[in-house]
């Protein structure tokens, strides 16, 4: 999620679906929201009910554009194209909202001299290009000096070094006939949209962008979502209600399954994957912490993982364990061994929820790629194509393949359905929903937890058996989890560990039945376990007196012992009391932003969250995404560090500088703005460069390109 | 140009829906969307069968001809556009072919995801042929003409097929 990451600092929706019906315009691009989120979609409706403009960007007219009041039909893979039109309307017939942009965003940032864009001479490419990596070395982009947590700023954003005037410049041939060139909408439908984005943008008025995979699935899909957060931070339409950009995740828990993460090079709650040069935790953590921000407490969280992970085991004396951690040597990624598998390097694989076999790009070279193992074990509730791909494939329909040369030894295992099985769901928005098991699963089918259980406890014991020291990682894991009578971990302890505790353990206490502060304080062997549960990220130490799975889920089952995730008495209309929304239960994130510099709501009409000089603290009616007691006027003092480093006017806390980044000085490796490259297999060449194809697009090795084509593979 | 979406009655790659019978007789069948104007083009009507070709195979599908997809005019030249949803496969209640087997493997370079919503293809009438006819057939119709929009590194593609034209033109001209 670096799209809306580097954008904003937090990789998720920054809204909750219900808060679209306070749209007053919203726009849905990449996605076919009334046909792929039905549920959500009601609440686009109750927008319209109230008057607010519906718009639908899509090649395709759907049931979501026969609902929308416009729909503009673009061509398939150019809607940065569009975007950066929009872009460059609000910013040439000054429309975009000043007062918001000023103080929130980094418009008014100097940048480095050394930085380029890829207008004029650039043509396609910044600054900081090295032709042989193919890739870009990002130092370039930086602010001036270099330092990212107090950037010289220009707030008449007239310095030519400016951020503002550097995106003013990237998006100047973006103008509505090149729109028309690229996208093919004309211009008339294009002024529709600006007029009814411009209206719906003000201290009165918010609009609210919503995609799914029609946007991420791009070899620019990064840059398409920080297209429109550009748009959006322009129009000041984050962080407050009815604004936002809702990320509409592709199915259930997508959303859970990045934070708490199926991905490579991601730990728990967006923690950075070790890499092979990261030898110890200090060099590690020296890597990773930011000086200011709420990445500044980089060391509790990562201390706190490793605690959860390997338990008393952890000790301050053996860096809590973090040699056992893997470490990166590449890129990992699905596609990555996909071809050492082709290769024969990799002999064998577990499918859980996936079905590569007719569901990842390339089918056929995934079907080949199957066919190389020696072993897979695929887990799913039918035998999908990923478990029968040996004898019913199109590759066996017409002879290229032979079931009977294919070795690989397939295992399947049945698995538990929705019903069947207990545990979370992380949706859309961040929201984590505790679902409970109906009935027990049919015969031999059981859940992903329980096979991921025994299959770690039969593991251990071999591990255990050996004392060979690549074996130390798993010996050293604290696999501490009661079991109910099927064999499956008790899910709301592992939610436990998710949310953290205090790790000195505390005698005598039982089931949620005993101390309230203290769930499942008891390990396997009938020893106490933890100590109470903490309250919230903030509660996390770096020196091992903490444990937490994932910190920002933290607060979800605290010390009051109650499971939030299963609540379901909804207080307000954003839903407070139904399900727990990461982080610490807030709906609508950076939502200082809903209120105006001095800590007034923008509007009565917009009212969220605003500082109350009674009592001197912020309050509303979303939790409060910012330091309590931090009035509007506070000014950090020079060399302050972490949050107290954050002004009182700075509502994204995750960035050094406090700012929504318009320009991303640190973090993408594609560029610091979106620029706009044609599809990597398009008919029409590029208008705007004379490349036509995003420069740093990874082909995943010149061998592999080849292996595209159906004759080499 | 193809695109790829998702359908209310199916799940993904298949394996919750193409199994579950009354969500199978929902959506029976793979179709590709196409344009009235492309549809003229090709000679096709609604519901016969066409064959989506792209550099990695072919699949087919039945046209549903609607003005729901429109081709775009860019500069004079136009650009047709074909909806395929991706939830076919091989098993199950109900059986098409899989979007998946025409589209590339890429990275793109934050998150390594692949492009699965726009890229050039060729349409063919017809149903595509079986057994050793495939590659004969595939041979003849992936798209071809115009240099082959390739990423630096690459070499040409032209070992396939001793020095015939070389596949990988991309569609610069999508007609057949």
């Amino acid at each position: 999620m670096p799209g809306l990451g580097t954008s904003f600092g937090r990789g998720g929706a920054t809204t909750a679906q219900q808060d679209l019906a306070n749209a007053d315009c919203i726009l849905i691009e990449g996605s076919s929201m009334a046909e792929a989120h039905p549920v959500g979609f009601r609440w686009v409706m109750k927008a319209k009910e109230r008057g607010a403009t519906i718009i639908h960007v899509d090649p395709r007219f759907s049931r979501t554009s026969a609902l929308a009041d416009i729909w503009v039909p673009l061509r398939a893979g150019t809607d940065i194209a569009f975007l950066g039109g929009l872009v460059r309307h609000l910013i040439e017939n000054n429309l975009f909202f000043r007062e918001y942009v000023v103080p929130y965003t980094n418009a008014s940032c100097i940048l480095s001299d050394e930085y380029r864009d890829p207008e004029g001479n650039g043509d396609g490419y910044f600054s900081g290009w090295n032709e042989e990596k193919r890739a870009y070395e990002g130092d370039s982009w930086l602010y001036k000096g270099g330092d990212l947590s107090r950037p010289e700023r220009d707030l008449t954003l007239q310095h030519p070094q400016c951020v503002f005037q550097k995106l003013k410049r990237h998006f100047s041939r973006y103008t509505p006939e090149m729109v028309e060139k690229i996208c093919g909408i004309p211009p008339e439908l294009f002024h529709k949209v600006a007029d009814a984005l411009v209206a719906a943008s003000g201290p009165k008025k918010t609009a609210a962008v919503c995609y799914a995979v029609g946007w991420t699935q791009h070899s620019k899909g990064v840059q398409i979502i920080r297209a429109a957060a550009i748009l959006q931070l322009l129009l000041g339409n984050i962080g407050r209600p009815g604004g936002g950009i809702l990320a509409l995740r592709g199915h259930a828990s997508i959303q859970g399954s990045t934070d708490i993460p199926t991905l490579y090079d991601i730990l728990p709650g967006y923690l950075t994957m070790p890499h092979k040069g990261d030898q110890t935790l200090q060099q590690y953590l020296d890597t990773y912490t930011k000086k200011t921000g709420l990445w500044s407490g980089y060391p509790k969280y990562m201390v706190s993982t490793l605690k959860a992970y390997y338990g008393k085991r952890a000790t301050a004396k053996n860096d809590f364990g973090y040699s056992w951690l893997p470490k990166l040597t590449g890129n990992h990624s699905f596609f990555e061994f996909l071809y050492d598998m082709l290769d024969g390097k990799m002999e064998g694989m577990f499918l859980m929820g996936q079905n590569p076999a007719v569901g990842a790009p390339n089918s056929r070279l995934q079907r080949k790629a199957l066919s190389k193992l020696k072993w897979l074990v695929v887990r799913d509730m039918v035998e999908i194509e990923s478990a029968n791909f040996w004898r019913e494939s199109p590759e066996i329909d017409r002879g290229e393949l032979k079931a009977e040369d294919i070795e690989t030894e397939v295992f399947f295992f049945p698995a538990a359905g929705h019903a069947e099985k207990e545990g979370a769901f992380t949706n859309t928005q961040r929201l984590l929903q505790w679902r409970e098991k109906a009935v027990d699963p049919p015969g031999d089918c059981r859940s992903e937890a329980w096979f991921m259980h025994q299959l770690a406890l039969r593991l251990i014991a071999k591990a255990k058996a050996s004392d060979d020291s690549i074996d130390e990682p798993l010996r050293a894991l604290d696999w501490w989890y009661p079991e109910d009578e099927l064999g499956d971990p008790k899910t709301e302890a592992v939610l436990t560990e998710i949310n953290g505790w205090y790790t000195d353990p505390v005698a005598g206490v039982g089931d949620s039945s005993g101390n309230e502060s203290v769930v499942f304080g008891i390990d396997r062997e009938g020893n106490p376990h933890h100590g109470k549960q903490v309250n919230g990220f903030a509660e996390l130490k770096a020196d091992g007196s903490t444990a937490s799975g994932c910190w920002i889920y933290s607060g979800v089952l605290g010390r009051d012992g109650v499971n939030k995730a299963n609540s379901r008495k909804s207080k307000d209309y954003l839903g407070h009391g139904w399900g727990f929304a990461w982080p610490g239960d807030r709906r609508i994130i950076y939502n200082r932003a809903s209120a105006r510099p001095d800590g007034s709501p923008w509007s009565e009409r917009k009212k969220l969250v605003w500082w109350d000089w009674d009592s001197d603290k912020w309050t509303g009616i979303d939790v409060p995404g910012f330091v309590k007691g931090k009035p509007p006027d506070f000014e950090p003092e020079v060399g302050a560090e972490g949050l107290d480093a954050i002004p009182g006017d700075a509502p994204f806390t995750l960035h050094e500088d406090g700012l929504g980044w318009l320009f991303v000085p640190k973090g993408l490796q594609d560029g610091p703005l979106p620029t706009h490259f044609e599809p990597l297999e398009s008919p029409v060449s590029n208008e705007l460069y004379s490349h036509n194809t995003n420069p740093p697009e990874h082909w995943i090795g010149t061998r592999h390109r080849a292996m595209q084509s159906f004759h080499l593979c | 140009m193809l695109t790829t979406y998702r359908l209310t009655e199916h799940h993904t790659a298949g394996g919750m829906s193409r199994f579950l019978s009354h969500l199978s007789e929902l959506q029976p069948e793979m179709f590709a969307e196409i344009s009235p104007e492309l549809a003229r083009e090709l000679g096709v009507k609604n519901g016969d069968y066409i064959c989506i070709v792209t550099l990695r195979g072919a699949i087919e599908a039945r046209a549903l001809v609607s003005r729901r997809i429109r081709p775009v005019h860019l500069n004079g030249k136009t650009v047709h556009q074909v909806g395929l949803p991706y939830h076919f496969g091989t098993s199950g209640l109900v059986r098409g072919g899989a979007a998946n087997d025409l589209l590339s493997i890429s990275g793109e370079p934050n998150v390594t995801i692949m492009e699965a919503k726009a890229a050039a293809c060729n349409i063919v009438p017809g149903r595509l042929p079986r057994g050793a006819a495939f590659e004969e057939w595939i041979n003849k119709h992936v798209p071809t003409g115009g240099p082959a929009n390739l990423h630096p590194e690459q070499p040409p593609l032209d070992t396939a097929k001793g020095g015939e034209n070389p596949p990988g033109g991309h569609g610069k001209e999508e007609k057949e």
